[in-house]
């Protein structure tokens, strides 16, 4: 069993993970929209289709999405260390988290405004519908369930990567189960941090099918 | 009202050239209902597309209410793509709005205020019989009932011009008909100018007042209903003209 020290260490654990995870993934939604709309706009007959700016942005957004999330955080430290002031700790590790994050949502976005029904677009134009409207009243609340399926895929994924982060000094879950469960081999600790992780998995993925599953109108 | 002067559309895709039409000239009088008819690859859907510009011609002149619409910039394509009206097969309303909220997309478009929104909205709803259905989603809806949603928020900005993109043709011939009587009405009470396309010759039968045979990206026949069909000159036209008693039985 865990002793009391150990049990107030996995509840900050705790509430730096979330902390991590709220900020995270919050920039990470803000950023991927907009990204994820460029994404699709630009393409080959789309609104706003401008075949370099498309090439440039989705060479971006391939190459961080490829670089693995561990290497990236050592890759990006002085970048994070600009921003935030130290590489150490959870706000510091959020600046990784965007930074792997977001590609991957913003792949998201445009796969969910591909899906909307393109005569719906076509009804808007003929309406005299600007590509502001078009984007504000015809993508977006039509590709609404699947962004927000989108959001969730990216959540538990950032769980994953803020776990990776706790192996360098990120703080939350994912430090305390590497330095305090499995470098002090306490077994408890560390199945105790694994089992938070899990029901916030959990937690996260049943209240985003929720969610979709409510405002979806199909 | 609306002139289509030697118009003429080619795609240039990379590898080929498709002509999907040949030198149209077509003249569409104000308050008139007018079909196009024509099998599928005729070329009609392309044409209904040039009047309100959702496609680009490659030559000729698209006039519509005195403006030539080929020529417009940007803006005032918008402004004139709002008094055009168009109801589409597929229907294509929003699946995250509800009827009244459909509705109310053009005039949101448009800029109008709340309150004015409202107000008409609620008139267009009573005008296509769907009170009851107010707050629905398109999900809950039949064919028939989505077409007049469809309808309603084509009619919102007051058009002097309706384009039908083959309407009925994803509908039963019961709804086809309740349909093409609500067209009928909206062009008798409000004089809205109707262009409308489709392969069933029923339809141009019942609500048309002229007609154009579409063929090979060509116009091979014209003219008012009854002369067109009652004397077909071309190959095409006998053979939708021995559509009629299959497709109108109820009549």
């Amino acid at each position: 069993m865990l002793e009391y020290r150990e049990l107030t260490q996995l509840l900050e654990a705790t509430i730096e993970t979330l902390y991590m995870l709220g900020l995270s993934g919050l920039l990470t939604v803000i950023l991927g929209i907009p990204l994820g709309i460029m994404l699709f706009l630009t393409d080959k007959g789309q609104l706003l289709e401008n075949s370099t700016l498309n090439r440039i942005i989705g060479l971006i957004v391939n190459v961080f999405r490829s670089i693995p999330f561990i290497i990236l955080i050592v890759l990006i430290m002085p970048l994070t260390r600009v921003i935030v002031g130290t590489t150490i700790g959870p706000t510091a590790a959020t600046v990784p988290l965007i930074i792997g994050a977001t590609p991957f949502f913003a792949r998201l976005v445009e796969t969910a405004l591909r899906e909307v029904n393109k005569g719906v677009v076509e009804a808007a134009i003929s309406m005299g519908a600007n590509v502001f409207q078009i984007i504000w009243k015809v993508y977006l609340p039509e590709a609404l369930p699947s962004i927000l399926s989108g959001i969730t895929v990216t959540l538990v994924a950032l769980i994953g990567y803020s776990a990776m982060a706790g192996v360098v000094g990120g703080g939350g879950l994912g430090n305390m189960a590497i330095v305090y469960g499995y470098q002090m081999y306490n077994t408890p600790v560390m199945l105790s941090t694994t089992f938070v992780i899990l029901l916030l998995v959990i937690f996260i993925q049943f209240l985003g099918d929720f969610l979709a599953r409510k405002i979806d109108k199909k | 009202m609306i002139k289509l002067n030697n118009v003429q559309k080619i795609y240039d895709n990379n590898k080929q050239r498709v002509t999907a039409l040949k030198n149209i000239n077509l003249e569409i009088k104000s308050g008139e209902i007018y079909g196009i008819i024509g099998y599928s690859g005729a070329g009609k859907s392309t044409l209904i597309r040039l009047i309100n510009m959702l496609e680009n011609p490659t030559a000729g002149e698209i006039w519509v209410n005195g403006q030539r619409m080929d020529r417009l910039n940007n803006e005032k394509l918008r402004l004139a793509r709002q008094k055009i009206g168009m109801i589409f097969q597929n229907f294509n309303l929003l699946s995250s709005r509800t009827v009244r909220q459909n509705i109310a997309f053009p005039l949101e478009i448009a800029g109008y205020p709340k309150e004015k929104i409202d107000k008409r909205v609620s008139e267009l709803i009573k005008l296509v019989g769907l009170t009851e259905r107010a707050d629905a989603y398109p999900s809950e809806l039949s064919g028939g009932q989505k077409q007049r949603v469809g309808i309603a928020r084509a009619l919102a900005n007051n058009p002097e011009v309706l384009l039908s993109d083959e309407a009925t043709s994803a509908l039963d011939p019961k709804t086809t008909e309740s349909i093409l009587n609500l067209l009928w009405e909206i062009n008798r009470k409000f004089g809205i100018t109707i262009i409308l396309i489709t392969h069933e010759m029923h339809v141009i039968k019942k609500i048309c007042h002229r007609v154009a045979v579409i063929d090979g990206g060509e116009i091979v026949e014209e003219g008012p209903v009854t002369e067109v069909f009652g004397n077909p000159k071309k190959e095409i036209t006998k053979e939708f003209v021995k559509q009629v008693p299959v497709l109108s039985g109820n009549d």
